[in-house]
């Protein structure tokens, strides 16, 4: 993995995100130390999606930072003194810093790949936040829970946002699959059915072949074709 | 190709871009935590975080069950725990009995 594709925005939020961690005494970035990064970067799709739902970074950091309490009743259970383990069995790097832990990591990784699924060439904040919340088992979205943030209407908000056309398109095609099951039943071998399913063929084949560069524009145009397909199938049937 | 890198209008500064490059090398290395402080061996090291991670396991399952007799639920609990109330459930379901 390498930060070259990342923009300065998401660059920057894994920098702040080592920041918060360290303000919060942690040895370790864990993936909601990178969640405040985004907040922090006060600037970005992640950032306005977040804000969108109401992520405030002040509650989203008191919700983090629970050690004061967690110490307290771990002293209360077992007499154990946690800042006095901390202070003699734990360290950031070799300057003291936080370093990323095992779950940050695959989050990094899973922002690439999130934006591969949206054919983006570079990873920015709105992939680094949909890499964090890839899985609803992520720390990131127990903390999403406690905000009462939904974590697929977040989700949704982030790729509509940077991705309209690719939504467009996939709503397109469940509309298309649907009418074209409604139309196979009973009305198999009908030939306005097959005309229309012909020159979708062609149409989304040929675009398809077609060596756009940007897939927002292809993923625009095939909507088009797909929702008049789709409204052409209506109107010869119905 | 890093189109909207491009057209980001903040660049970063040397000093971000030293720290960027030092995460980065850590991600492919990732020996970076300085070495404890005190001088135990890595083997009595390693051995006591699986007494703890043990420990943690033990004191978990106990403390979990003792909600579940002051009647707490499943959400209440992994409310607590900072975890989902699926896991919560898969968690501990089989060892604790009836469901809620």
């Amino acid at each position: 993995l390498t930060f070259e594709i990342f923009t300065n925005r998401a660059r920057r939020a894994v920098l702040l995100a080592e920041q918060e961690a360290a303000a919060l005494g942690s040895t370790l970035v864990r993936p909601e130390h990178l969640l405040l990064g985004l907040l922090a970067e006060g600037e970005g799709v992640a950032w306005i999606e977040l804000r969108r739902l109401g992520a405030e970074i002040d509650v989203v950091r008191q919700l983090v930072d629970r050690r004061g309490e967690e110490d307290q009743a771990l002293e209360e259970l077992t007499g154990l003194d946690a800042n006095a383990i901390r202070a003699r069995f734990t360290t950031g790097d070799s300057a003291g810093r936080p370093v990323l832990d095992r779950r940050s990591r695959r989050a990094l990784w899973a922002a690439r790949a999130e934006a591969a699924l949206l054919h983006h060439r570079y990873v920015g904040t709105e992939h680094l936040l949909l890499g964090l919340t890839s899985d609803d088992e992520d720390s990131v979205c127990v903390l999403l829970e406690q905000l009462g943030i939904d974590r697929a209407e977040l989700r949704a908000n982030v790729t509509e946002s940077v991705a309209p056309q690719q939504v467009r398109l996939e709503r397109a095609l469940t509309a298309f699959f649907g009418i074209r099951a409604t139309l196979n039943e009973g009305q198999e071998g009908q030939p306005v059915v097959e005309e229309a399913l012909a020159v979708l063929n062609r149409d989304v084949l040929g675009l398809l072949n077609d060596a756009y560069v940007d897939e927002e524009l292809k993923a625009g145009e095939l909507a088009d074709r797909v929702e008049q397909a789709v409204a052409l199938s209506h109107s010869r049937v119905t | 190709m890093v189109q909207k890198g491009a057209r980001d209008p903040s660049a970063l500064t040397e000093d971000e871009l030293r720290a960027l490059r030092r995460i980065e090398t850590d991600l492919h290395d990732p020996t970076s935590l300085a070495s404890s402080t005190t001088s135990t061996s890595p083997e009595v090291g390693l051995r006591a975080v699986v007494a703890l991670r043990r420990l943690l396991e033990d004191v978990e399952a106990t403390q979990v069950a003792n909600a579940r007799r002051h009647g707490w639920s499943w959400t209440d609990i992994a409310d607590v725990l900072e975890i989902t109330r699926q896991s919560a459930h898969a968690k501990f379901r089989e060892t604790q009995g009836a469901d809620r």
